[in-house]
């Protein structure tokens, strides 16, 4: 296998992982923001019947529905606070993704000259 | 680079609390069933004597009223709230508590329903109406039948007497086994389907707005009309009159 070909194999590689990346980044924004909201209504609906001021249906027992909607509300927070590291983190991986292929670009073309 | 060192440590932090707190929810919960707790939805069966006029109405419960083998009336129901039940008089009153209330992670609770099983017996009155819920009634035999809904569909099976139906944009099927009194049906802006026998004998008035009539009739033409018609079937002994705002009509042979 020449460096040609390595370089275009390495190439489909990156552009493959950078787009795989680019679709978890996307999944997880989606996932934190809906788990986020879904906190935001669960936990104060669940905090106002246990208050006795709404009446909550649900298949849980008062404790579990508390502690699981806070939880919600919890992850949801901390998944939306990551959202801003994780994307820098996805950036910084592409630009790096990016510039391994440049330099297997740059590579090949000077085995290509030296072989010519 | 500080700021997003806090953002991520924060942000972390709060994640792993929020699973801790799922995980112990679940473990609450999960001792809670191990010792009989089932959640707040109510599965419950009442019976009731015969009455000579029967009134349900709920808010979002969808209704089933149909005849059965029983000597009494049986209502068998799922909700979060109680249904209040009032007998005064010969009337069979079943109302919805219509409390503002929130649904939450409770599956079960999508199967809320009631089902009212009656004693073979021409009623005086039978009245089924609800918000959002939707309407079943199988072959009911009453001297005013009276259904309706604001936007849940209704399926209406044998109502061969008199009967007036009301839906504001909720989709109504009705079948009629020997169709033999005067009706009315006001769909709004929802479609109605009707089903009928070919030996029906039927004067239709279809009134609307921007709604299409089609007959899917064998001795009628297929085609859809726009607007208002009249139709008449072997004689046209008994009336139909339907009236809707942008709902269409069609009508069907079985």
């Amino acid at each position: 296998m020449t460096s040609k070909h390595r370089y275009r194999l390495r190439t489909a590689a990156g552009r493959i992982g950078g787009a795989l990346l680019f679709l978890l980044t996307v999944c997880y924004i989606f996932a934190a923001l809906g788990i986020f909201s879904l906190g935001l209504i669960a936990f104060p609906s669940a905090l106002l019947g246990r208050l006795g001021l709404l009446t909550v249906i649900s298949d849980l027992a008062p404790l579990a529905l508390m502690l699981i909607s806070g939880g919600i509300l919890l992850l949801g927070t901390g998944m939306s606070l990551c959202i801003i590291p994780v994307c820098i983190a996805l950036t910084g991986r592409l630009k790096r993704i990016s510039r391994t292929a440049e330099i297997f670009g740059k590579k090949a073309a000077y085995e290509e000259t030296q072989t010519s | 680079m500080k700021k997003r060192r806090l953002l991520e440590i924060s942000g972390i932090t709060a994640a792993a609390a929020g699973v801790i707190m799922i995980a112990a929810g679940v473990t609450v919960q999960y001792l809670r069933s191990q010792n009989g707790y089932t959640g707040s939805v109510i599965y419950a069966e009442e019976e009731f004597a015969t009455p000579r006029e029967l009134v349900v109405i709920t808010a979002s419960m969808p209704i089933t009223v149909e005849y059965g083998d029983v000597d009494a009336v049986k209502v068998a129901y799922t909700g979060g709230l109680p249904l209040i039940f009032t007998e005064d008089k010969g009337t069979l009153r079943i109302t919805q508590n219509d409390t503002f209330t929130i649904d939450l992670f409770s599956p079960r609770n999508r199967e809320a329903g009631v089902t009212v099983t009656l004693p073979h017996k021409v009623y005086e009155r039978i009245s089924l109406s609800s918000s959002g819920g939707a309407i079943t009634s199988r072959d009911l035999n009453a001297g005013d039948l009276e259904f309706s809904t604001k936007g849940g569909d209704m399926t209406l099976y044998g109502i061969d007497e008199h009967a007036y139906v009301r839906t504001e944009s909720g989709r109504i099927h009705a079948e009629f086994s020997s169709y033999s009194a005067d009706m009315t049906i006001n769909a709004g802006s929802g479609n109605v389907e009707l089903l009928m026998s070919p030996e029906s004998s039927i004067y239709l008035e279809f009134f609307t707005e921007s709604g299409t009539f089609t007959s899917h009739r064998p001795d009628t033409s297929d085609e859809s009309r726009y607007g208002d018609c009249v139709e008449m079937y072997n004689g046209a002994k008994n009336k139909l009159n339907v009236n809707t705002s942008s709902g269409d009509l069609d009508l069907y042979l079985y």
